[in-house]
């Protein structure tokens, strides 16, 4: 609660820059959706209908997230000033609901649920038991802890390159602030959270692998 | 290059690429309005 004009700026800056690299993520994105059926037909064919569900809702999450961004990209001098924060605020949690689905989708392949096999089937599904697999919670806290961390690390970088140069920019300063609060809070839950993942134990294709090649032919 | 050699490498390339921008799409916003807040 400042009304300090350089947070209205850097709001409009950064505003900009999201706007690009959100551009470029969802052209990268469309591309990925097709791969999914293109290149791996046979797996998509058995696991679309467990798995189909989070990809569908992270399609929900993300045309919302777009939506709202396109609300807050044009509507600064159009909407209430309360009104277009609270446009920001759903870009931020629809935009982090559409990484936690994907992310879900990925846990599931690390610890399969929500079906029986059975002669090389899937039987009995149940999709909202296949996205409460064992490893959906720390992968999607762990994932978007670091997307914070990592992201709020690059921009703290760029803002403390430009801060070096022209060390009274109070622009920058603010900058840096903001950026290093985003990427100071998460990582110390985020190691932790990682912590939670016993790799062999939610991998188990990889574990069957590598037992079966420790295991000498017998003939 | 095997046919699933080939896929994979594509689907690499295409997820390392992405997922750059992925990231910065999740977290990015939680900075601009965080700035908005700020100045209102």
């Amino acid at each position: 609660m400042t009304g300090h004009a350089i947070y209205l700026d850097l709001a409009k800056r950064w505003a900009k820059g999201t706007a690009i690299l959100f551009a470029v993520g969802a052209v990268s994105g469309t591309v990925l959706s097709f791969e999914l059926g293109l290149l791996w037909p046979r797996f998509m064919e058995f696991a679309g209908p467990i798995i189909g569900m989070p990809f569908s809702l992270e399609g929900f999450a993300f045309f919302t997230e777009a939506i709202f961004l396109g609300m807050y990209l044009y509507g600064w001098d159009r909407i209430s000033s309360r009104a277009h924060l609270w446009a920001g605020v759903a870009v931020a949690l629809s935009g982090t609901a559409s990484g936690v689905f994907v992310v879900i989708a990925n846990a599931w392949m690390n610890a399969p649920a929500g079906f029986e096999l059975v002669n090389g089937q899937a039987v009995h599904v149940d999709p909202i038991a296949a996205m409460a697999n064992a490893a959906a919670v720390s992968q999607t806290l762990h994932m978007t802890l670091a997307a914070y961390a990592a992201t709020g690390f690059a921009v703290a970088g760029i803002h403390a390159l430009l801060l070096l140069k022209d060390p009274a920019n109070a622009f920058h300063r603010r900058a840096l602030e903001i950026a290093l609060i985003v990427a100071r809070r998460p990582p110390c839950c985020s190691r932790s959270r990682g912590h939670l993942l016993p790799p062999r134990r939610r991998a188990p294709a990889r574990e069957a692998r590598r037992r079966r090649s420790s295991v000498p032919h017998s003939g | 290059m095997s046919d699933l050699l080939a896929a994979r490498s594509q689907m690499a390339v295409s997820l390392a690429f992405h997922i750059v921008f992925a990231v910065i799409g999740i977290a990015m916003p939680l900075m601009m309005v965080l700035a908005e807040r700020r100045w209102q």
